[in-house]
C-alpha cells in the first residue's frame, strides 16, 4: 500500500505533517462547496422566478384561449406552462379541462389521475374526474367522484362548491333517469342548504321535477320565508300546492305570484282551475245544504253535457265494433244508461230525501269526466275542475 | 550525573517528548487521510461539484432554449428554422478554434482519460463542453445533455485530482468517479449512472473504485435533487403486466427496437468518418447545415425532434400522439440526431436514444393494439420498454438499460417486459452490428481503447481448466524416508506432494529423498527430514491468472476442494498453466 505521504507530494515538499494537508484540502473544499451551493441556490431561485413568470403568462394565455373557445390553442399554452412547473395543479387541472373539451378523454384522465394520485381528497380534481366519467356515461364512477368532490377538500368557498357539485350530480342523475337516487341526493342536500332563497327555490324546483311536490312545497315555502318577493318561489309553491290538491293554498301563492309579475299561461290556467275547483267542489266543509245540492246538480249537468258531446263525437268516428255491426257495451254506453237512470232523480227535493243520491251523482260525474278525458281530449274548465276534484277525492280515499 | 555544559536531562528529553506528542496528535489525521480514505471523501466533493455544474448546465441550456426558440412547447416561426443553423456556425468556430477537444463522445473521452492519459482531462474541455453544448442543444440541435454532463463531471474530477496531487493510480480512476456523478445528476438516477460507468467506462467490478463511484453518484443526486426536485424524470400512468402472453408483444418491440438501433448506429458509423474526412473549411458549415436541416423539420411541423425532447416523451407516454405520428417522430429523430452528431456538434446521444425508443415503443403499441385490441398494456408501458430497448440495442449497456428504465420512471412493476425487450434488442443489435457504438467511435478517432463488451464476454480460464491428477504417489509426513523412497521408485515424476498433519501440504523431490536415504536417514520420518515450508494451495474455481505467480515459485501447487480441505482435486504447475494458455491461443 502506498502511503498518502509518499504520493501526495505536497506533504513532503512543504514539510507539512501527513494528514494536515489533507485536512486543509478538505476544509478548503468544504468552504468552496458551501459558497458554490449558495451561489447556485441564488441562481436557481432567480431562474425559477423567471420560469414562474413565464408559466403564469402561459396560463393566462391558456385561460384566454379557453374562454374564447379555442381549446386546442389553450392546450398548447397550458402544456407550455407545465414545462416550467410540471406539478402546477392549476395548469394540470385546466389542461385536463381543455382536453375534455376537445374530447380527448384519455389524455384528460391521465392528467387528472396524476393529480388524484397526489391528493385523492382534492375536491376539484374529483369533480373533474366525475365530469369525465359523466362524459363516458360511467354512472358508478361519476357518483363516486361526485361524492368525493362533495365531501372532499375545497381550496376556497367549500360550502358554495359543495352545493354546486351536489346540484351537478342531481342534474346528471336526472339526465340518466335515476329518479330515486336524485331524490336521495336532494334530501341529503336539504340540511346543508344555507339560508338562501334562490338555493331553496332551485332545490324545490328539482323536487318538483321528480314529482315530489310535498318536499317541493316545503322548500318553496322556506324560500318565501327568506324572501317574500321571490316570484318563482311563490309560483312554484302555488304549483306544488295545486298538485297536492291544496287549492286554497295554491290560490294564495299563485295570486301572490301573479300580483308581483306577469304570469305565464300555466300559472294562469292553474289559478283558474283552483278557483273553479273551490267553486265547484260539493265536498268542501262549511257549505250550506242548499249550496252543496246546487253544486252536485251543477256537476251532474256538466258531466251529462260532456258525456253527450263525447258520445256524439265517438259515434261520428267509425269504430271497429260499428264496422262489424255487432252490438257493443262500451263504458260510455254504460254511463249513458246510468245518466238515464239518474236523470229523473236529479232534483233538490229528491237529493234531500235520498242520502245516497248525492254520492251516486258525484260518482257518476267523476266517472264521466275520467272516461271522457281519456276518449275526448281536453275538457272545458268546469270539466277540468271536476276531474281535479275526482282525482283529489280518489287520493284522499286511497 | 550530567556532563558540564550539557542541558539538564528534562530539557534534553523535551524535544523528544514534543515530537511524540505531535505524532500522537497527527496520527488520527494520518490514519483518517490514508489515500484510500481521502479518495472516498474526495468522491463526495466530486459529487457535489459535479451536481452544481450540471444544475448550472441545465439552467443555461433551458435559458438558451427559451431565448432562441420561445417559451411555447411547440415552437413555431422562422426562428425555429434559423436558430439552430446560426448557432451551428458559432459552435463550429468555437470547436475548431477554441475548444478542439470537445468534439466527440464524452464517454469515450473519459475512457481515454482512464486508459491513455492517466486521468487527465483538460479543464478547458470542461468549459468548452459546457458552452458549446448549451448553445447547440439550447438552439434545438437534436442531442442530449447527459453525455456532456458526464464529461463535465469527469473533467471537474480530473482537475480536482490534479490540484490535490493524487497518486497516478488514483488520478486515473478519478475521471470515472466524476463521470458517474455527472451522469447521475443529469439522469436523476444514481444506480444507472454507477452501472453505466462500471459497464461502459471502467469495464470491471472493482471494490476499490465502486465505493467512490457510488459515493460521488449519490452525493451528486442529493445535491441535484435539492435544487431541481426529486421527482422521477417521467410521470408514468399506472402500468402492470396483466397477462404473461403479452410478453410476446414486448418481444416484438425488442426486435423492432434492435433493428432500429442497428440502422441508427450504421448511419452514424457510415457518415461520421466521411464528414470528418471532408476539407477543413467544410467543418465550419457542417453544424450549421445540420442545424438548418433540423430547423426545417421543426418548421415543417415536427418541432418535437428539436433538442433533448424529454417533454415530448412525457406527452407520448400520456397518449398524446397517434401511433402514426409516433412512428414519424422516431424516424425523424434518427435522422436529426445522426446529422447533429456526425457534424461534430457537441452533445450526447442518451436523450435522443430515449426519445427514439419511447416513440418507437408508442408506435409499436399502436400497431399491436390495432391488430390485437385485447392487449392491456398502456402506451406508457410500451414507451418505457421502448426506451430501454433502444438503450440496450444502441448503447449496448444491457444492465444499465434495465435499471435506467426503472429509475427514470420510478416504476418497478414492468421489469419483466423491460428485461425481455432489452435482451432481444441487444441480441439483434449484436447480430447485425458487431461493434458497439462507443467502440466504433473510438476506432474512428484512431484510438485503441479496450472493448468492454469483448472483455465482458471473454471466457475466463480457471484452475480447473489447467490442473491435472498428481503424477506420482501422495506421500504422508509421518511415513519414513525409506518408505517414501520405495514408493517414488516405482512412480514417474520428479516432485511429489507430502500431506502434512493435521492439514497442509509441502513437496519433496525424488533427488532429495534419494539423498536423505544415502545419508542414512532412511528411518527418519519425512516430517523431520524435509523442509517444513508449507505450499500455498488453490481451489478449482480460482482464475488461472491467480495460479501463475504461485506456480512460478513452486514446482507443484495442490488444488484442493473448498468443502473438504483434505481432499486433493489435482495439482498444477507452471507448465500446466502455460500449456493451457497456449491451447487458447491456438484455438
Amino acid at each position: 500500500m502506498v502511503s498518502a505521504n509518499d504520493t501526495m507530494g505536497l506533504g513532503t515538499e512543504n514539510s507539512v505533517p501527513s494528514g494536515r494537508r489533507e485536512a486543509l484540502i478538505l476544509f478548503t473544499l468544504l468552504a468552496i462547496s458551501i459558497s458554490a451551493l449558495a451561489a447556485v441556490s441564488a441562481l436557481v431561485s432567480r431562474f425559477e422566478a423567471w420560469q414562474n413568470r413565464l408559466a403564469q403568462h402561459m396560463k393566462q394565455q391558456g385561460e384566454l384561449a379557453f374562454a374564447a373557445g379555442q381549446s386546442s390553442l389553450a392546450i398548447t399554452f397550458f402544456r407550455s406552462a407545465l414545462t416550467f412547473s410540471r406539478n402546477d395543479p392549476v395548469a394540470l387541472l385546466k389542461l385536463a379541462e381543455c382536453l375534455r373539451a376537445e374530447n380527448r378523454l384519455d389524455e384528460s384522465e391521465a392528467y387528472l389521475h396524476t393529480l388524484w394520485d397526489r391528493e385523492p381528497q382534492d375536491a376539484t380534481v374529483n369533480l373533474e374526474l366525475a365530469r369525465l366519467a359523466t362524459r363516458r356515461g360511467q354512472i358508478n364512477d361519476a357518483l363516486r367522484y361526485y361524492h368525493n368532490a362533495i365531501y372532499g377538500i375545497w381550496s376556497s368557498a367549500p360550502l358554495h362548491n359543495r352545493i354546486a357539485a351536489r346540484f351537478e350530480v342531481i342534474e346528471f342523475l336526472l339526465r340518466q333517469n335515476a329518479v330515486p337516487q336524485a331524490q336521495s341526493e336532494l334530501i341529503a342536500m336539504q340540511p346543508d342548504l344555507p339560508p338562501n332563497s334562490h338555493l331553496h327555490t332551485r332545490v324545490a324546483e328539482l323536487f318538483q321535477s321528480i314529482g315530489d311536490n310535498r318536499d317541493a312545497e316545503s322548500e318553496f315555502q322556506l324560500a318565501l320565508k327568506l324572501d317574500r318577493r321571490n316570484v318563482p318561489a311563490a309560483a312554484g309553491a302555488g304549483r306544488a300546492a295545486f298538485r297536492l290538491g291544496h287549492y286554497r293554498t295554491a290560490i294564495l301563492y299563485l295570486d301572490a305570484a301573479v300580483a308581483k309579475a306577469r304570469p305565464d299561461q300555466e300559472t294562469e290556467d292553474m289559478l283558474e282551475s283552483a278557483r273553479l275547483v273551490l267553486a265547484t267542489d260539493p265536498f268542501l266543509r262549511n257549505l250550506s245544504a242548499i249550496e252543496r245540492e246546487e253544486r252536485i246538480l251543477r256537476a251532474y249537468r256538466a258531466a251529462s253535457l260532456r258525456l253527450e258531446s263525447c258520445r256524439k263525437a265517438q259515434s261520428a268516428a267509425p269504430t271497429s265494433a260499428g264496422l262489424n255491426g255487432a252490438p257493443s257495451s262500451t263504458p260510455l254506453e254504460n254511463l249513458v244508461a246510468r245518466e238515464r237512470q239518474l236523470r229523473s232523480q236529479m232534483r233538490p227535493a229528491l237529493l234531500d230525501r235520498n242520502p245516497e243520491l248525492p254520492a251516486a251523482a258525484m260518482s257518476f260525474a267523476f266517472e264521466v269526466e275520467d272516461e271522457t278525458a281519456q276518449l275526448c281530449g281536453d275538457p272545458a274548465p268546469l270539466d277540468r275542475a271536476l276531474l281535479l276534484i275526482a282525482r283529489n277525492r280518489e287520493g284522499v280515499e286511497r | 550525573m550530567s556532563s558540564p555544559g550539557a542541558p539538564p536531562l528534562d530539557e534534553r528529553a523535551r524535544p523528544q517528548i514534543r515530537v511524540s506528542y505531535r505524532r500522537a496528535l497527527t496520527w488520527p489525521l494520518h490514519f483518517a487521510f490514508q489515500e484510500e480514505r481521502f479518495f472516498l471523501i474526495l468522491s463526495v466533493f466530486i459529487g457535489i461539484f459535479s451536481a452544481l455544474a450540471v444544475v448550472c448546465f441545465r439552467l443555461a441550456m433551458e435559458w438558451c432554449r427559451l431565448k432562441m426558440l420561445g417559451p411555447r412547447i411547440t415552437p413555431s416561426g422562422w426562428h425555429v428554422m434559423l436558430a439552430p443553423a446560426a448557432v451551428g456556425l458559432v459552435v463550429a468556430v468555437l470547436v475548431l478554434h477554441v475548444f478542439p477537444a470537445v468534439r466527440g463522445s464524452g464517454v469515450n473521452q473519459t475512457k481515454a482519460a482512464l486508459y491513455i492519459y492517466n486521468g487527465y482531462i483538460p479543464f478547458r474541455t470542461v468549459i468548452g463542453k459546457f458552452l458549446t453544448s448549451v448553445l447547440a442543444i439550447g438552439s434545438g440541435q437534436s442531442l442530449g445533455p447527459e453525455d456532456p454532463s458526464l464529461q463535465i463531471g469527469a473533467g471537474l474530477a480530473s482537475a480536482l485530482g490534479r490540484r490535490v496531487k493524487l497518486s497516478r493510480d488514483k488520478l486515473r480512476l478519478i475521471a470515472p468517479v466524476g463521470a458517474a456523478a455527472g451522469l447521475a445528476a443529469a439522469f436523476n438516477a444514481p444506480v444507472s449512472a454507477v452501472l453505466f460507468v462500471i459497464e461502459e467506462v471502467i469495464g470491471r467490478w472493482s471494490a476499490g473504485i465502486l465505493g467512490s463511484v457510488v459515493l460521488s453518484a449519490i452525493s451528486s443526486v442529493v445535491v441535484m435533487r435539492s435544487f431541481l426536485g426529486s421527482e422521477p424524470m417521467f410521470r408514468i400512468p399506472p402500468a402492470a403486466l396483466i397477462r404473461p402472453q403479452e410478453l410476446l408483444a414486448y418481444g416484438i418491440l425488442g426486435l423492432v427496437g434492435g433493428l432500429s438501433a442497428v440502422v441508427f448506429s450504421h448511419a452514424i458509423g457510415f457518415l461520421r468518418p466521411r464528414l470528418k474526412a471532408m476539407p477543413r473549411w467544410t467543418q465550419y458549415f457542417q453544424p450549421a447545415i445540420a442545424g438548418l436541416l433540423i430547423g426545417t423539420i421543426g418548421f415543417l411541423g415536427f418541432p418535437q425532434i428539436m433538442g433533448a425532447g424529454y417533454e415530448y416523451i412525457d406527452q407520448a407516454m400520456h397518449n398524446q400522439f397517434t401511433w402514426e405520428m409516433l412512428g414519424i417522430l422516431a424516424g425523424l429523430k434518427i435522422v436529426a440526431t445522426t446529422v447533429s452528431f456526425v457534424s461534430g456538434t457537441p452533445g450526447g446521444m442518451f436523450a435522443p436514444t430515449l426519445f427514439i425508443g419511447a416513440m418507437l415503443g408508442g408506435a409499436v403499441s399502436g400497431v399491436e393494439r390495432h391488430l390485437f385490441p385485447h392487449l392491456t398494456g398502456s402506451v406508457a408501458t410500451y414507451c418505457l420498454v421502448g426506451m430501454g430497448v433502444l438503450f440496450a440495442g444502441f448503447l449496448r449497456a444491457p444492465m444499465t438499460s434495465v435499471f435506467m428504465v426503472l429509475e427514470v420512471s420510478g416504476n418497478y412493476s414492468i421489469i419483466v417486459p423491460v428485461v425481455v425487450g432489452n435482451t432481444l434488442a441487444y441480441v439483434v443489435s449484436r447480430a447485425f452490428q458487431p461493434n458497439p457504438i462507443f467502440d466504433l467511435l473510438t476506432r474512428q478517432d484512431g484510438l485503441e481503447l479496450p472493448s468492454l463488451e469483448e472483455q465482458r464476454e471473454e471466457a475466463v480460464l480457471r484452475v480447473e481448466d489447467a490442473m491435472r491428477p498428481p503424477a506420482g504417489p501422495i506421500l504422508n509426513a509421518d511415513e519414513t524416508v525409506e518408505q517414501a523412497y520405495r514408493r517414488v521408485q516405482q512412480a514417474i515424476g520428479t516432485v511429489f506432494l507430502v500431506r502434512l498433519r493435521p492439514t497442509g501440504w509441502t513437496s519433496v523431490s525424488r533427488e532429495a529423498i534419494t539423498a536423505l536415504r544415502a545419508e542414512g536417514r532412511g528411518e527418519q520420518i519425512l516430517a523431520a527430514s524435509v523442509p517444513r515450508r508449507r505450499l500455498p494451495h488453490l481451489h478449482p474455481d480460482h482464475a488461472l491468472e491467480v495460479a501463475l505467480p504461485y506456480a512460478q515459485k513452486n514446482p507443484l501447487v495442490p488444488v484442493i476442494n473448498r468443502a473438504d480441505l483434505s481432499k486433493l482435486e489435482g495439482v498444477i504447475s507452471q507448465e500446466d498453466v502455460l500449456n493451457r494458455y497456449k491451447l487458447v491461443e491456438r484455438d
